[in-house]
């Protein structure tokens, strides 16, 4: 009788409107009964061009576009771009801007981490510790708001320099904000992180191996959370980030296996408490002096092309540039994170739970707009 | 059997350690802030009627841009700055003016640091907010601090027209139109007596020959 009965997979949609994909994302999933055969994700519902805007807009003028191309982490995009213009120019920016670069785009990495585990967890299903981050989060949108009257889309670092000065009283309210923070890092562990439904979701689900985080070129804090310590800001570093004293999280296999999901959600938990430390370094050691070099109105670098990449949140963001010497880029060529982390779904998704594969997107903290640009 | 009675234990635990974090922030006040019952426009008046731990919009947030034709210039480095093209300014010539603030002192050019002059008025200035991405790049390029932005941030308006704030108003833009108008006039008669002149002294040149 069994033998007479044909099956078949069933093939489901989850999105592109799902609440747990973070953005406009589609996964066409195969599944036999409750188990994923085949889960493939079909991208590109947020794109808006942007790479091919830049060929139409000045160089100055980029800058607000690539707050646009990661909203949860604007001040890490302005500073990849902004820096790689500065290489291809050879522009030399003062010694305050760097520090106040740093300072702003490590609060935004607070930022962004703080969304990043609130939203792992509001997909497992708890639905507190993401009300409490974005709380804290909060207090960030208002500190960057009060250096540059913008909470989201900050249009702060530009070419040269950042755009304002810092505003009097930033030290005090950043410093008190910190010690707040600390203690909070610590409530959400308890409340979340430690908790034992949370970490049995978690551990063990989905298994990204060093060997194969590195063929599947993932990058940031889901390399790290595979073992594999390799860090932009360290292996090739930038601005002042030599000077500063901080380490870089790797994922141990803290509750299980090494690179599961859970490590790679624990290594962004310890990155927060490093960003913390780098801001306190940085706030401590500020020079006066000039907030931005003189840059001309309109700029011309000279030809040639240039790739540069920072850490951000999600991964190093690269910007490649073409420039033919006019008044805007020849060629533009963001690379994100968030882009290879897509490209390693189908092959850690294969054979687990439907209701893993949330587990697994919320982990690897996939952007939807950072995606598709 | 230990090891599953044991598991039950720590989830118990851990659960109720998690409870309590939530219950201490029953104590916490809450940082929600109601508005539009609230005045959110700077920390004073939040504090007034809420004790929150926000901090308010601050001074320089950037709203809706407005203009102050006092000290522009109608220059137009804003509309060159704009990526996107949503300020537009004709002008037409006017008279050379040296400008000042509304407490009578002379506007440096900021970059210059000399006296800024005005030799055009703008006869339409028109910023459409519904393209408007607030980066304040027009802020930063204007020389003479015209173009500033404000603290509104409701947009709502009841037709997309509404959505484009046109700042020179209508008699302003006619009596500049009307004053170009005769001083191009002058200019070309200007222009026209001096080629008369000059000819007329070709030909007495010739004459005399």
């Amino acid at each position: 009788m069994s033998a007479a009965l044909k099956t078949d997979y069933l093939t489901i949609n989850m999105g592109p409107q799902h609440p747990s994909t973070h953005g406009v994302i589609r996964f066409i999933i195969k599944t036999d009964g409750e188990i994923i055969h085949e889960c493939d994700p079909d991208i590109g519902y947020l794109h808006r061009g942007i790479e091919k805007l830049a060929e139409s807009v000045s160089w100055q003028g980029f800058v607000p576009f690539t707050d646009r191309v990661d909203y949860v982490c604007a001040m890490n995009a302005n500073l990849s771009y902004s820096m790689a213009v500065e290489k291809l120019m050879g522009l030399e920016i003062p010694q305050r801007a760097e520090y106040i670069r740093v300072i702003v785009s490590e609060l935004n990495r607070i930022s962004s981490h703080a969304i990043a585990i609130g939203a792992a967890n509001m997909d497992m299903g708890a639905f507190t510790p993401f009300v409490h981050l974005l709380r804290e989060r909060e207090h960030i949108n208002d500190l960057l708001e009060m250096i540059c009257g913008a909470r989201l889309t900050y249009n702060y670092i530009c070419i040269g320099g950042v755009n304002y000065d810092l505003p009097p009283g930033f030290k005090e309210k950043t410093l008190e904000f910190l010690d707040h923070f600390e203690v909070v890092v610590e409530q959400i562990n308890r409340l979340i992180s430690y908790n034992q439904i949370f970490i049995k979701r978690f551990a063990n689900v989905a298994v990204v191996p060093p060997e194969m985080a590195m063929q599947y070129n993932l990058v940031g804090p889901n390399l790290r959370g595979s073992g594999v310590k390799f860090d932009v800001r360290v292996a090739e570093p930038y601005s002042i980030y030599p000077e500063l004293d901080f380490d870089v999280p790797v994922g141990e296999g803290y509750e299980g296996t090494l690179g599961d999901c859970y490590d790679r959600y624990l290594v962004r938990v310890k990155e927060i408490r490093e960003s913390i430390k780098i801001i306190r370094q940085c706030l401590q050691r500020i020079p006066g002096g000039e907030h931005k070099a003189v840059v001309k109105n309109v700029i011309k670098p000279p030809k040639g092309h240039i790739y540069f990449r920072t850490e951000t949140p999600r991964g190093d963001t690269g910007y490649f540039i073409y420039s033919d010497g006019k008044t805007s880029p020849n060629r533009l060529k963001i690379r994100t994170g968030s882009f290879t982390a897509m490209s390693i779904i189908p092959e850690i998704a294969k054979g687990v739970f439907i209701a893993d594969l949330v587990a697994i997107i919320g982990s690897l903290d996939v952007v939807a707009p950072e995606l598709d640009r | 059997m230990g090891g599953y009675f044991k598991n039950i234990k720590n989830g118990f635990q851990s659960v109720f350690e998690g409870l309590s974090v939530t219950m201490a922030s029953m104590l916490v006040r809450p940082v929600t802030v109601q508005y539009p019952e609230t005045d959110i426009s700077s920390n004073e008046t939040i504090q007034r009627s809420y004790k929150s731990t926000l901090m308010g919009m601050p001074e320089n947030y950037r709203g809706v841009l407005g203009v102050n034709l006092e000290t522009c210039t109608s220059c137009g480095l804003c509309v060159k700055a704009c990526p996107i093209e949503c300020i537009v300014i004709d002008t037409v010539k006017c008279d050379k003016t040296k400008l000042t603030d509304n407490s009578g002192n002379t506007v440096l050019n900021r970059f210059t640091q000399k006296e800024a002059l005005k030799t055009r008025a703008s006869t339409r200035f028109d910023i459409n907010i519904g393209k408007c991405m607030f980066c304040g790049l027009c802020v930063i390029a204007c020389p003479t601090r015209a173009i500033q932005h404000t603290n509104i941030f409701e947009m709502n308006r009841h037709n997309l027209d509404d959505l484009v704030i046109a700042f020179v108003p209508e008699e302003e833009k006619r009596a500049a139109m009307a004053r170009g108008e005769e001083i191009e006039k002058e200019a070309a008669a200007k222009k026209a007596a001096k080629a008369k002149a000059a000819k007329e002294k070709q030909k007495e040149e010739k004459t005399d020959d």
